[in-house]
């Protein structure tokens, strides 16, 4: 398909926040302050299992300088959390604590000193319940109970099939089951949760949050607090990344907000570290077991999969995880026949959440092994054995997942030339190995969290009435992965103007509707919502223009910030122009040349309607399944990804060093290819700190190990080897110009590759996340001992 | 977290700051670079009310050498070792250094404070404790050597008195014909608790091949940083073979304490073996330099 030609989008635009961040001037929750504003602090149970009998504020509430101290008395039993199928969670604990961290109380003091010196005066009196902290632990008979609503601690069940596995797996000619286990992982952002709140006389709320969902955010904060959603305001300043962790109303917001509607000053509260981790609500720890099944021509043909999740105390995102993991394998090979069995439990740890690549990320690590297992038993190439088993743009998966554009098989193309694989596989020295894998993802959900015939994204753009500029108000999550560009970009192409000529004010609830950054679908849908509005302006513009100067609006278009005209009537403009320049008299820089420009036309719309503002509005279509869960998983496209990974590993201290990666992404167009870049490379960080090194500890008691990023290690610059980004452009029809995700899809191979990889090297599978010197090591030993060692 | 409350006092000379710890005792506590200290505050497992910052004091920053030895002060970088040709014995010292945290953390981390942490794994120590150093504490009206081996006593403890000062680290002057080697295994590349690290010191006799004396320091595997004596010994009159290395290696392994808390006994033995046998293997090559 020959390309369109864009003026703006397709570039490598400078991202519209570079100079204020580059520069230190960027505003983040923390950096603002308001007058007469208090501090707030939270207490956290230091046990991870036990009953309320009391709680004792009272020496806290004298404390010279407290202002305000809060506990479910105040606050009330409103349960609240992320699916309203799954309400699980009051603010504060009023019977019972169910890990070490769960809220109790919350302080408003005229500084932190005096908050934290008082939470230390608040006495409570526990007593103690036996604890589970495993998944095991938490499934066992007479396991100790976390919440009387979910007996067995289980939090969500799912069990689905698709076609029908047990015949299928009788077709087989071989079959192989793989398990794998991953580590609790952390978003490990730069920017800990903090907010501030303000409370005014008419009862309106103003809430300034790290967030990536402002709208669930004032949902939230509206129905804990009874006040009206009208006046409950949400904004977003600058954040310092997100990756999940941000994607529900946190209780250091609604502690903030209550604190403020008590004591009428502005409440400020940030998270410490160790609080971030122990909000946690990021990667969950997986157990997977899969059975696939293939014919002898490589051909397959079943997958049942069973999967346990230790979810911690509270559900958050995790029904909506537990789907994911299984729903999210349905693609991107044709897989006809597929059964999943899903389970995630309640443990007394941190709360475990959405994190990129939401529940799908070490299904793929353990599905992309398989492949590459049976890829050996069959003696093909595991590359070849993806290629021939690769499902193509338009192809539907046995879960109603359709693949309206799926560059995959050009992913795979890439990757394979990129690393120069057939040079390479199966002909490196000892130590050394090579390995490839793949993934996909969602472009945005397709349902809203809360059942709702919701417009996912709505966008507002008002023309500034001296027709220089226009302003884009959207509600869109700018975290950091530059969604303001994104939207910017997409204005200013739709519009026909430069990129310079639209600012963009972002993330206030006032502005409009946006679901947020999650599930990877702003790109698409937010993008919609932009470029709908700005459709509108400008053909509000060009009506204005058509009828002043006696032309028909289809024969006009804006172009580069210019009228441009169809045909051979001429747009006579003198008059207005000569009119223009007397209204700007003194002014330098007035249009000159033979072409009205898109500044004079839009003042002249203002002369003769007002003010122009324009709207625009997305929601997907009906999609997908119509069975249980077919919500989850079900997007308007698919992003796609290849990946291959080359490492060595010392085979006397079992160290991993990753020597290479080639990505390809097919992102569908790409609206700014160093921002797609940017995912992609970012993705990857984060996969391999989760393949080597990260994992979030416990001790026996549930009491958090790792509780900062010292403890907790994320990939260093140094661990990082240099990546080879090769973006791929398929034209993805549900997508605003024909983009669709990159944020999260392109993590999915990197454990996988890496496994692989580690395969080739070695001759060991190793089935437990991360691969630390000491497990890799001890595997070795092991596969040595088993007389596998390559 | 925040900072405790305390009074910082910024002395500008050695006697100065003496005094000042003098009167304060046990209620202060030195300020080198403050990348333990600031960390132990913040957690409240230390409370000093006075804290006593180093970084006026110039006696005690840089090196310099005579025929005895090598003199580091005691506030003297990480950044500033890893960057600095301390000659052939001295390489060992300065491997070890530039393999500390993360350049944010080299351009604050002292030597002395590295020392005093008295961590099993501080980095600094195994190529100290191989080149035989020994530390100056000084007090008001008084000052002692202690040699390093004889310096640490448990996890976070070592012998310095509440008021005395680290102002100094000697080298002695190592025979011609010496190398040295550092060898560390963290799971990451960098910002990483070794796991295991190991210094090695040979030389060599004239003929080139014959090992006059070795001494070998292993970090991270016991309550302290601890020298491999039995291993360094066996290899005394032998020659610089890879299965004398691979002996004193295994004999390393067993001298090691480790009490099998960030990975298991058996694994950190395992390492000690494979990064004393690395370490040798390199020390040798350096005495070829
Ligand atoms: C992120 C991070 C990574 C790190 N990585 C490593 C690593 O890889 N390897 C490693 O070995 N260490 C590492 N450390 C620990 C630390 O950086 C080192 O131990 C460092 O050398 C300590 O020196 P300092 O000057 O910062 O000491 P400070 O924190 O200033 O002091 C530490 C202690 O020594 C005492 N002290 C300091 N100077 C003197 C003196 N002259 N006389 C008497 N007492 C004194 C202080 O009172 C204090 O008790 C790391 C620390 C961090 C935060």
């Amino acid at each position: 398909m020959p390309k369109k030609q864009f003026d703006v989008l397709n570039t490598r635009a400078p991202r519209v926040d570079a100079a204020i961040k580059a520069t230190g001037k960027a505003q983040y929750a923390d950096d603002l302050n308001r007058s007469g504003q208090l501090y707030g602090a939270i207490l956290q149970s230091p046990v991870a299992h036990a009953l309320i009998k009391n709680i004792d504020t009272s020496r806290a509430e004298r404390l010279p300088g407290v202002k305000a101290v809060i506990t479910a008395k105040d606050v009330g039993l409103t349960k609240y959390g992320v699916s309203p199928a799954r309400y699980d969670e009051t603010l504060f604990a009023h019977d019972k604590v169910r890990y070490i961290g769960d809220e109790i109380a919350a302080v408003a003091a005229v500084d932190l000193d005096t908050a934290q010196a008082a939470l230390d005066l608040i006495k409570v009196e526990y007593e103690e319940l036996p604890i589970v902290l495993t998944a095991d632990e938490a499934l066992a008979e007479d396991a100790p109970q976390l919440h009387d609503d979910y007996p067995g601690n289980i939090s969500a069940e799912v069990h689905q099939e698709f076609g029908d596995t047990a015949a299928a797996f009788k077709e087989c000619d071989f079959i192989h089951t793989h398990k794998l286990v991953n580590k609790r992982q952390d978003g490990g952002f730069i920017e800990p949760h903090a907010c501030i709140a303000e409370y005014d006389h008419a009862n309106r709320l103003t809430l300034h949050t790290s967030t990536q969902v402002s709208h669930y955010v004032q949902r939230t904060v509206a129905m804990m607090t009874g006040i009206p959603i009208g006046r409950v305001r949400i904004v977003r300043p600058c954040v310092g990344g997100g990756f999940g962790p941000k994607c529900e109303a946190t209780p250091l917001e609604l502690s903030a907000c209550f604190l403020a509607i008590k004591t009428g000053c502005p409440v400020k509260i940030v998270y410490s570290r160790e609080q971030v981790f122990l909000h946690s609500r990021a990667r969950h720890q997986f157990y997977h077991e899969m059975t696939t099944g293939f014919k002898k021509d490589g051909t397959i043909m079943a997958l049942a999969h069973k999967c346990t999740l230790d979810g911690g105390a509270y559900s958050s995102f995790g029904i909506a995880t537990v789907y994911y993991a299984g729903s999210l394998l349905g693609a991107p090979y044709r897989l006809p026949n597929m059964k999943y069995d899903g389970i995630r439990v309640y443990t007394n740890k941190p709360a475990c959440g959405a994190q990129r690549g939401h529940g799908g990320v070490a299904a793929r690590a353990c599905f992309e092994q398989q492949l590459d297992i049976i890829a050996e038993e069959l003696k093909i190439d595991p590359i070849e054995l993806r290629n021939m088993n690769m499902m193509e743009t338009g192809d539907t998966t046995c879960n109603a997942l359709n693949m309206s554009s799926l560059g995959m098989k050009e992913s795979l193309e890439a990757v394979k030339k990129g690393s120069n694989w057939k040079k390479k596989k199966g002909k490196l020295p000892a130590g050394k190995g090579i390995g490839a894998a793949c993934g996909f993802f969602v472009s945005g959900a397709g349902y809203p969290i809360y059942r709702s015939d919701t417009f996912h994204s709505t966008a507002e753009i008002k023309v500034a009435e001296d027709g220089g500029t226009i302003i884009l108000r959207s509600g869109i999550a700018e975290i950091g992965q530059g969604a303001n560009t994104m939207v910017a970009m997409i204005a200013a192409e739709a519009l026909g103007i430069p990129l310079a000529d639209v600012r963009v004010d972002s993330g206030d609830t006032d502005y409009s509707v946006d679901l947020g950054a999650y599930s990877s679908r702003q790109t698409l849908m937010s993008g919609h919502a932009t470029k709908d509005a700005a459709e509108n302006i400008k053909a509000q513009i060009l009506a204005v223009v058509a009828d002043k100067f006696g032309m028909e609006v289809k024969n006009l278009d804006i172009k580069k910030g210019f009228i441009k005209v169809k045909g051979r009537k001429k747009l006579d403009f003198a008059k207005f122009r000569e009119y223009y320049h007397k209204e700007h008299r003194g002014w330098s820089g007035m249009p000159e040349g033979d072409e009205l420009s898109f500044t004079e036309a839009a003042r002249l719309a203002f002369l003769e309607k007002g003010t122009i503002v324009g709207t625009g509005k997305y929601k997907p279509p009906i999609l997908g399944g119509k069975f249980k869960g077919a919500a989850v998983g079900t997007s308007p496209a698919y992003g796609g990804s290849a990946q291959v990974v080359e490492v060595t590993v010392d085979r006397e201290t079992g160290k991993i060093t990753v020597d290479a990666m080639t990505d390809a992404h097919d992102c569908g167009l790409a609206i700014n290819k160093t921002m797609v870049e940017g995912q992609m490379q970012g993705s990857l960080s984060m996969g391999l700190g989760e393949a080597l090194f990260e994992e979030v500890k416990f001790d026996e008691k549930g009491k958090l190990l790792t509780s900062s990023i010292g403890e907790y290690r994320l990939a260093t610059a140094l661990d990082m080897p240099n990546i080879d980004t090769i973006v791929i452009e398929s034209n993805e029809p549900n997508g605003p110009f024909g983009a669709k995700e990159v944020g999260e899809g392109a993590i999915m191979p990197t454990i996988p590759a890496i496994l692989n990889a580690v395969y080739d090297a070695t001759g060991v599978r190793i089935t437990e996340l991360p691969l630390t010197p000491e497990r890799v090591l001890l595997a070795l030993k092991k596969g040595a001992e088993a007389g596998k060692t390559a | 977290m925040l900072l405790p409350k305390f009074d910082y006092n910024a002395p500008a000379t050695l006697d100065e700051s003496c005094q000042m710890m003098a009167s304060y005792g046990d209620r202060a506590k030195l300020l080198a670079g403050g990348t333990d200290l600031l960390i132990a505050l913040k957690k409240k497992t230390l409370t000093p009310t006075q804290v006593v910052a180093l970084d006026r004091i110039d006696e005690i920053k840089g090196f310099c050498s005579d025929q005895d030895g090598l003199f580091l002060g005691s506030r003297t970088t990480a950044a500033e070792i890893a960057e600095s040709d301390l000659g052939p014995a001295g390489r060992v010292l300065s491997q070890a250094a530039a393999q500390v945290g993360s350049p944010l953390i080299r351009n604050l981390a002292t030597i002395g404070g590295n020392l005093a942490t008295a961590m099993p794994a501080a980095d600094m120590a195994p190529p100290l404790l191989a080149l035989q150093a020994s530390v100056v504490l000084q007090r008001v009206g008084d000052q002692r050597e202690v040699l390093l081996s004889d310096f640490f006593i448990s996890p976070g403890e070592q012998v310095m008195l509440p008021e005395e000062i680290m102002s100094m680290i000697v080298l002695p002057r190592l025979p011609e014909g010496c190398g040295g080697a550092f060898e560390k295994l963290g799971v990451r590349k960098a910002l990483e608790r070794s796991i295991v690290s190991v210094a090695a010191v040979i030389s060599m006799a004239d003929d080139g091949h014959t090992i006059q004396g070795a001494r070998i320091a292993l970090g991270a595997v016991a309550p302290t940083p601890m020298l491999a004596l039995d291993a360094a010994a066996g290899l005394s009159g032998k020659k610089a073979t890879a299965k004398n290395f691979a002996a004193a290696g295994k004999i390393a392994a067993q001298e090691a304490n480790p009490r099998g808390l960030r990975t298991s006994a058996v694994y950190s033995r395992l390492m000690v073996e494979q990064l004393t046998i690395r370490a040798l293997t390199r020390a040798y090559e350096a005495t070829k330099l």
